[in-house]
């Protein structure tokens, strides 16, 4: 995994409003963020809490109304980085009287790709999400997951760099989210820069190496995975095998009785506790946030993410 | 823009100069304070400037397009940055300045409120200093705007950090005050006076020279807003790749197909209707039944493809962002500019197959219905002869021919209408009975047995409406000769004879002038010996074939003698080869009786043609004017032969106290026909650029309106540019009787006619202020509308006229003119607008 910064956002703003110009809601509020070549980056956060908002201010698809989003170092309303990202919408926003494989070539002609290669990647990919069966079927007549995976499918067409996906579990069975995060684990293999946005607490636990918790569009939490379940302030021992009479006894005591493979750790907690604890405390104090200084976000870099 | 410069501007409009009264123009002799050198560039830059100003040629027209697109420009562009303004909460927070604009505002009506209450005399008109209090409140009201305006624009572009824009302002300034300079240059000079139709004794003054100078400024001002679009449009544009246009144009095809079905349902509709339309269509009179076949054919043609992409095409974008499909192909490497362009390609492209479909169905059927009946009325007329019926014969004779001319493509020639009145005074117009008046093609008459007559001018002609005093305007109206004398008949080489002698006669004027260089002399030495040569070989070829065709004829006659009708036949169409056919002269004039005269009596008609070149002359017959038919005529092709492509035609009405009625129009020669099915091949052409620009407009209309809006947009400019041009045409040019639109609603309500001055009561002055507000608005509108009734080519086709290529091309270069502009401010508003917000 590298350093590079693949996406950068500064002191990033939306505000949404009416048709007179006033101020209907806040969605993000002055988000500051960095993601690195080869990670697996999550936005963790309820609904409404300005996740999508961030992933649209990305894509150049609304317009920031503070601060800036940078791509590839390149401002979002660059149309030609697009080349190099992929992207899933939380919904299958396709068109439902294509079949998958017009689909794929659709999205497939936007790209730079030759009429081979892209009829190859075609097969590939519907083969790759399991559509093989019901490519000559139009989307309107597909299950909700099956739109699911086309519409990962889609994504992937151009071999991206990037990729941004949206909820990307939202609306599948437990074996096909496996199947889903099984591949967004191998396209961190081969490389790519993950972005995926969610609040189903145990897939982003699972595959996300860095997560970026927000809440009523504010940036509250940001780490590694492993660095934010830790409880720093308790100490937990571990043994197995432990006579229950020598517990009073802790490290020499457990080694006379012949116990063995001893840690002594901290504790973790879940992404869920976590998570539940970042927005009580949200709703109890609104407008404290996490701010990326500089200091801080130079230990952020220099502690930047190991594959798990 | 600037303030402090708009305020003697306003000044000067509101002395009360008198603006130049263009239809009491008279030559006012110009005096230049300048060497005429300049002239030329002075042209350039007040022709450049004046949006008003343009001349009768592609240049002009061009150059009158850039002028409007230049304005709407920056119209849009001051628009849009005020509106960006006030959502961005840069103005409109209760600051000084806004107060001021809320003051331009109030003032505006009260403006216009004062002027209409001076009008109608309901108070009297008071001045301060010479000035009128109402162009003084006027003046307020405009300068609170400027300094809102102003203040609003800096403030916007400044917080968008666009330093592009920021050069736009200071480029805006500049160009304002170098308009300002030359109006007042270009009065000071005297050029204005040159161009300007100003009555005689109208000293223009600085004030007109600023009046003008603004004109000037609005235009040089546009240029500038203008380049900065062409700068963001160009970038696009060569970002634009044909893969992703095909993508987005095959998308839109597969969309309407299976998601609308459109293309089906239109042609359901097309064979339903068609299916049962001879039931409907009853011909008034026999020999209309192709105009009305393929009148009605191509009115269905376009009903079905205007309202198939007038539903399409403003469903397309706003269905893609209201169901957020488009987030997919944004985030593609798709720009704004591909979307717009590939969905009309893909729409154009259905409307293509269904122009080719229609085309080819419509054509099936009236080879079945119309040239069915025309091959039976030949036949009935053949038969009526041979059992010595011979008026039926006669009619049915006619009935098939008028048929027939319908169910071709003609190609007239036309020349340059002038007239002689009765006392044989030459006029642009004739005598006005007050019918068929008509703003296209004006028609006046001529008074039976006098020396009045009516002249087609064929040649480079003096255009007979250029006005007193001003140098003529040439119209080329050149007959081509060499389609109408063929290449190895006697005509052709006396015409060949005519020319030589004509090219000899001019190198020895030539010659004959003193001080010419001796290389230039032995040039032309050199070329008369030449031609000399040229024309002996010339004439020996004409005198061969005239002898070879005399012969036969003498041949001909001695075999009609001997009664040998094959040999008549074929020696005379021996001789036909070498001689050029006659000329057809086809006319349908009309007649206005002021007396009844014996019933049945036809009006009578005399043609004679004149050869201006070689005086040579054709005296025609007395024919009888057939009226809703056409006459036609035949001159003898030797009439032409070294005419240049010039001729005189003249006509004469011979019936005493009858008038003869007649447009530009009603006389042209004949060039062999084209074929009937091309030509109308190319009359749907003119509903597909229809649909072209239609497409465009909803496109554009997609792109800021949900569907529902944007389809009513669409219809709204179709419904204006196809039924109401002509009457907002009238509206911009203030021609419409009885005022705007509000004081048009109280005449209706009063029953007032449109003529009488209405009682000024307080909802009359209501009425007409708001009138004076709206109606320059409205005014704008003929400046958007896209004239769907010049691309319609239905009516030259159903006519039986061919559709040449000159038209087509102006008529795509006038579909372009509207449809790219409307896609380009589609592409400019999807790119600033949020698609997922």
């Amino acid at each position: 995994m590298s350093h590079e910064v693949i996406i950068e956002t500064r002191n990033l703003t939306k505000v949404y409003r009416d048709f007179w110009g006033r101020p209907k809601v806040q969605a993000l509020k002055a988000l500051d963020l960095q993601v690195h070549r080869g990670e697996i980056f999550g936005l963790l956060g309820p609904n409404g809490s300005g996740k999508t908002t961030t992933i649209k201010l990305l894509l150049g698809l609304v317009f920031p109304t503070e601060g800036e989003a940078l791509i590839f170092n390149e401002p979002t309303t660059n149309v030609a980085k697009n080349e190099r990202i992929g992207y899933l919408p939380e919904e299958s926003y396709l068109y439902k009287f294509l079949n998958a494989e017009e689909t794929l070539n659709f999205y497939g002609r936007l790209f730079k790709i030759g009429a081979s290669e892209r009829k190859k990647r075609v097969g590939q990919l519907i083969d790759m999400v399991g559509l093989s069966g019901a490519k000559h079927r139009q989307l309107r007549e597909y299950s909700k997951g099956m739109q699911r995976r086309i519409g990962l499918a889609q994504a992937l067409i151009n071999n991206p760099e990037l990729i941004l996906l949206d909820e990307p579990t939202s609306g599948l069975d437990p074996i096909g989210t496996a199947e889903i995060k099984n591949l967004i684990r191998e396209l961190r293999e081969q490389g790519k820069t993950i972005v995926l946005s969610g609040h189903l607490l145990a897939d982003m636990q699972d595959i996300c190496d860095r997560i970026a918790i927000v809440h009523r569009g504010e940036l509250k939490e940001l780490g590694r995975v492993s660095d934010l379940l830790t409880v720093q302030d308790v100490t937990q021992i571990k043994a197995r095998n432990l006579n229950p009479a020598a517990i009073d006894e802790i490290r020499d005591v457990i080694r006379r009785h012949g116990g063995d493979d001893v840690t002594v750790d901290h504790p973790t907690t879940t992404l869920e506790e976590l998570f539940l604890r970042i927005v009580q405390e949200s709703e109890l104090h609104p407008g404290r946030r996490k701010v990326a200084q500089d200091a801080g976000r130079a230990k952020e870099l220099s502690a930047a993410p190991a594959s798990k | 823009m600037s303030g402090l410069l708009t305020i003697p501007l306003l000044w000067a409009q509101a002395g009360g100069a008198t603006a130049p009264n263009a239809a009491a123009a008279a030559p006012a002799p110009p005096t230049l304070n300048i060497s005429p050198q300049w002239i030329p560039a002075l042209k350039w830059l007040y022709l450049s400037g004046d949006p008003t100003f343009t001349t009768p040629d592609l240049q002009g027209a061009v150059l009158t397009w850039l002028k409007a697109l230049s304005l709407l420009c920056l119209i849009g562009w001051i628009v849009s940055w005020l509106v960006i303004g006030i959502k961005e909460r840069v103005v409109g927070q209760g600051k000084w300045f806004d107060y001021i604009g809320v003051a331009a505002l109030v003032l505006t009506p009260i403006s216009m409120m004062l002027r209409v209450l001076e009008s109608v005399k309901r108070i009297p008109i008071f001045s301060i200093a010479g000035v009128r209090t109402t162009a003084i409140v006027f003046f307020l009201c405009v300068a609170c705007y400027i300094i809102w305006i102003e203040i609003a624009l800096a403030r916007s572009v400044r917080r968008s950090g666009k330093k592009l824009d920021g050069l736009v302002i200071i480029a805006l300034h500049v160009a304002l005050v170098f308009g300002l300079v030359m109006g007042i240059v270009l009065q000071r000079i005297g050029f204005l006076a040159l161009v300007l139709p100003i009555p005689p004794n109208f000293k223009l003054t600085w004030r007109e020279g600023l009046i003008y100078g603004v004109r000037l400024s609005g235009t040089f001002m546009g240029y500038f807003v203008f380049l900065r679009v062409l700068t963001i449009c160009l970038k696009e544009i060569v970002g634009v790749r044909a893969r992703r246009l095909y993508s987005i144009a095959r998308l839109s095809i597969y969309e309407a197909n299976r998601r609308m079905w459109a293309p089906w349902v239109v042609l359901t509709v097309f064979l339903l209707v068609l299916a049962f339309t001879h039931w409907f269509l009853q011909p008034p009179r026999a020999a209309e039944m192709g105009r009305l076949y393929v009148g009605t054919l191509t009115l269905l043609c376009s009903i079905l493809l205007t309202v198939m992409v007038t539903i399409l095409t403003p469903l397309s974008l706003p269905t893609d962002i209201q169901q957020q499909t488009i987030y997919t192909v944004v985030s593609k490497p798709t720009r704004r500019l591909e979307l717009i362009w590939g969905r009309m390609i893909g729409y154009m492209t259905l409307v293509t197959v269904l122009v080719v479909v229609f085309g080819g169905i419509s054509l099936a059927y009236l080879w079945r219905t119309v040239r069915t009946t025309i091959d039976n009325t030949y036949a009935a007329a053949e038969k009526a002869k041979k059992e010595n019926r011979l008026t039926e014969y006669k009619l049915l004779m006619e009935q098939a021919d008028q048929l027939s001319t319908r169910m071709s493509a003609r190609v007239p020639v036309k020349g340059s209408l002038s007239f002689l009145d009765s006392r044989g005074v030459p006029h642009a117009m004739g005598i006005d009975v007050g019918q068929d008046q008509s703003m296209k093609e004006p028609r006046s008459h001529i008074e039976g047995a006098t020396p009045s007559a009516a002249i087609w001018s064929f040649g480079i002609v003096p255009d007979p409406f250029t006005p007193p005093g001003r140098p003529p305007i040439p119209l080329d109206r050149r007959i081509p000769v060499s389609s109408f004398l063929h290449e190895g008949t006697v005509e052709s080489a006396l015409d060949k004879v005519y020319n030589l002698q004509a090219q000899i006669d001019a190198d020895k004027a030539t010659k004959n002038q003193p001080n010419l260089p001796a290389s230039r002399v032995s040039q032309l030495d050199a070329s008369i010996a030449r031609n000399e040569d040229e024309l002996k070989r010339a004439r020996a070829e004409y005198d061969t074939l005239l002898k070879k065709v005399d012969d036969l004829r003498t041949q001909a006659a001695k075999a009609q003698a001997e009664g040998n009708t094959a040999e008549v036949k074929r020696l005379r169409e021996e001789a036909a080869l070498h001689s050029s056919p006659d000329i057809l002269v086809e006319m349908s004039f009309n007649v206005y009786r002021t007396t009844k005269g014996r019933v049945g009596d036809p009006v009578f008609a005399e043609i004679t043609a004149r050869n201006p070149r070689t005086g040579r002359e054709y005296l025609g017959d007395v024919f009888a004017i057939k009226e809703y038919y056409t006459n036609r005529v035949k001159l003898p092709p030797w009439l032409l032969a070294g005419s240049n492509g010039a001729l005189r035609v003249e006509i004469r009405c011979m019936s005493p106290t009858q008038y003869l009625g007649m447009a530009e129009s009603d006389l042209y020669l004949l060039l062999p026909p084209g074929t009937f099915g091309w030509n109308y091949m190319k009359g749907l052409f003119g509903i597909w650029l229809q649909a072209m620009v239609l497409t465009a407009i909803g496109v554009c209309a997609g792109t800021f309106l949900s569907w529902p809006v944007a389809l009513l947009t669409t219809i709204f400019f179709f419904v204006a540019g196809q039924l109401a041009f002509a009457f907002l045409v009238d509206f911009s040019r203030q021609a419409i009787m009885g005022g705007g639109p509000f004081e048009s609603l109280i005449r209706l309500l009063t029953h007032d006619n449109q003529m009488s001055d209405i009682t000024p009561t307080a909802g009359v002055v209501l009425a007409k202020t708001l009138d004076s507000l709206v109606m320059p608005l409205m005014s704008m509108l003929v400046y958007v509308v896209p004239n769907f009734q010049a691309l319609d080519l239905s009516n030259m086709v159903a006519d039986g006229y061919m559709v040449s290529w000159q038209t087509l091309g102006v008529d795509s270069l006038l579909a372009l003119a509207y449809a790219l502009p409307f896609s380009l401010l589609g592409y400019l508003i999807l790119k600033n607008r949020e698609v997922a917000a």
